[in-house]
């Protein structure tokens, strides 16, 4: 299959052409021509070519919002909805883990094993690793270890496409362009709904008795 | 001894204190002992270390510059910046020798050579500083991590480059050139090592000061990001039960809501296209080694041995079927045919005696079968008693050849 049709069979299927998970898609529609194209073709079955604010990934949208496209519409936000309290938990819990000032980026590496050491090291990170237990059925371990709780977490966000394994061999994982989308959804809501940059304090040390 | 011996004796030497130079170099200063009390003497000899004070030695500047530039270190950066001075050196030394009128060959050379040197050091920093710069912005500051170091690595040296830019746009080099034409050699060189590579020089600093600009864009953006997504964990966290607002039914929807439906597509092979056919050998082919590939195993042939290799064997009739058809024959024989019982206890085998029950089952078996029907009526003599529940129990059978008894039944 040549490399226009892969991008729109893969587009059409809904999925996000990326760096990681199609590269030789994803180049191709680095290319203003192929773009075109590639839009031009979408348009005639009611679709667009849309790509997300960092030009990382690039996913096929509704041409024109009609009347039957608000259930699509419901059911994407049903979705977003659904994942983004999970992914932006373990986004946080990521950069926690290596005490990051910034957020992961689209191609950057999660080792599982490196991962899940530093939060075994860490009381508050494995306290919130736990909590994924409360976004649902989905995330419900095997059993209690950090371990199968993290499994689960990659799990999901893996069948969600925000994380893709690095290679059979190893247990590194890769986020993907679907990051950059992520990141749009979460600007949206931060500019959008009543969130204030209200900053957490940190505990403060407890005082000695002085008798 | 010639010059060429001088400078090589002079590395010698210097190669035998090594240990010192590089103590002096790393440290800043070498403290005098008795291990390194000769190196030390030695060095001071050659003019490459200067007491300090309390028995402590320095590296004479000369030598560390020489050092800063060899090792390519953080301090050439620093050190070798400032061209101000190393510019108003050359310019003051080109002065005295343009001034130069009555003084020995030997005195003008001397001042050749020094405002040789001091274009080929202004040239080299320029070049150093640009190497350095260029490394930074390749490797976007690796030495460092967090994004404010990065951020606050690439403001300092937006800084510096902004200097170089502007110490190479105000230079009067072209002023330097003029008083340097009578002198050809000068000229030439002022020339080829400077002027020619002067616009080199400005564009890839100018190109390196974009990259830093686009860096810190980034950089910025990357840690508005991480802040807006601590903010909406932080959120999260004082609200656990908050949700966004219905975004999807607002007149105008989001962008990013606008995902278009999955579309299934299925294909089928065009059968009347020989496209397909490649494809599809291509694909049988490449399923070859697959799981589920089922082997078929072959029994390997067998060979038939002559007739005369195996002696054969002869199977004998078994008593019972050679009392059947003795009894078919005498049943045969007599037209009103041959009671079962009756006949098995007259000419049965005494050697083989059967049970009733089993001879009168072996013979309503056989007789009743498709190829006898024609030619043989089974008659049998029976009664339903009341303790056998419906069943017919069968007191003795006849066999008699159908046409010569009218059939009763």
């Amino acid at each position: 299959m040549n490399v226009f049709a892969e991008v729109v069979s893969a587009l059409l299927r809904g999925a996000f052409v990326c760096e990681v998970t199609a590269p030789a898609g994803f180049r191709f529609l680095r290319n203003e021509e192929s773009r075109a194209e590639v839009d031009a073709y979408l348009r005639r079955l009611g679709r667009s070519l849309a790509t997300t604010p960092g030009n990382l990934a690039y996913y096929a949208a509704i041409l024109l919002v009609q009347g039957d496209d608000r259930d699509r519409i419901r059911s994407v936000f049903k979705e977003i909805k659904h994942q983004v309290r999970p992914v932006l938990q373990m986004i946080t819990l990521c950069m926690d883990a290596i005490n990051a000032d910034s957020a992961p980026s689209v191609g950057e590496r999660v080792e599982f094993g490196a991962l899940l050491n530093a939060i075994a090291s860490k009381d508050h990170l494995a306290s919130r690793l736990q909590q994924f237990q409360l976004f649902g059925q989905s995330f419900a371990p095997s059993d209690a270890s950090p371990k199968a709780m993290l499994e689960k977490v990659i799990t999901n966000l893996e069948k969600w496409d925000y994380l893709r394994r690095a290679s059979k061999e190893s247990d590194g994982y890769v986020f993907t362009g679907k990051l950059d989308y992520f990141y749009e959804v979460s600007d949206f809501l931060v500019d959008h709904e009543d969130i204030k940059d209200i900053e957490e304090a940190a505990p403060e040390p407890e005082t000695g008795a002085l008798f | 001894m010639s010059a060429l011996a001088d400078i090589a004796n002079l590395l010698e030497r210097m190669h035998k204190h090594s240990a010192v130079i590089a103590q002096a170099y790393h440290q800043g200063m070498v403290s005098r002992m008795d291990e390194n009390a000769a190196s030390i003497e030695a060095l001071r000899s050659l003019r490459l270390l200067t007491p300090h004070f309390d028995d402590t030695y320095v590296l004479r500047s000369s030598v560390r510059r020489f050092l800063d530039v060899a090792l390519n270190t953080e301090r050439l950066f620093q050190s070798g910046s400032n061209y101000g001075a190393l510019l108003e050196s050359l310019m003051a030394t080109i002065q005295v020798y343009l001034s130069l009128s009555t003084a020995s060959e030997d005195e003008r050379d001397r001042y050749e050579s020094e405002i040789r040197e001091y274009i080929v050091e202004i040239a080299d920093s320029i070049e150093d500083d640009l190497l350095t710069l260029e490394t930074l912005a390749a490797t976007r500051f690796g030495v460092v991590r967090t994004i404010a170091e990065k951020i606050a690595q690439n403001a300092f040296y937006q800084t510096r480059a902004r200097r170089l830019v502007e110490f190479l746009e105000g230079l009067s080099f072209a002023e330097l050139s003029e008083q340097l034409e009578p002198h050809r050699d000068l000229h030439r060189m002022f020339q080829h090592i400077l002027m020619a590579r002067l616009p080199v020089f400005l564009n890839n600093l100018s190109s390196i000061l974009q990259r830093l600009e686009r860096h810190l864009f980034e950089y910025r953006t990357i840690e508005q990001r991480a802040s807006r997504i601590r903010m909406l964990g932080s959120h999260y966290r004082r609200h656990p039960d908050w949700e966004p607002r219905d975004w999807a039914d607002v007149v105008d929807p989001p962008g990013w809501l606008q995902l278009s439906a999955p579309m299934t597509i299925i294909g089928s092979p065009a059968v009347r296209l020989t496209q397909p056919d490649t494809a599809l050998v291509d694909i049988a082919s490449s399923i070859r080694d697959g799981v589920n590939e089922s082997v078929r195993r072959l029994k390997p042939e067998g060979n038939l041995l002559p007739p005369t290799a195996i002696a054969p064997i002869m199977l004998a009739n078994s008593p019972m079927r050679l009392a059947l058809h003795a009894y078919q024959r005498e049943s045969v024989r007599h037209p009103e045919g041959v009671w079962a019982r009756g006949w098995a206890s007259r000419e049965g085998s005494p050697a083989h005696p059967f049970r009733p029950d089993v001879w009168l089952l072996s013979v309503i078996h056989e007789f009743s079968k498709r190829e006898y029907r024609k030619r043989l009526f089974v008659e049998t003599r029976s009664a339903t008693l009341p303790e056998c529940r419906g069943n017919e129990v069968v007191f003795d059978v006849r066999v008699t050849r159908r046409g010569l008894v009218p059939d009763a039944r």
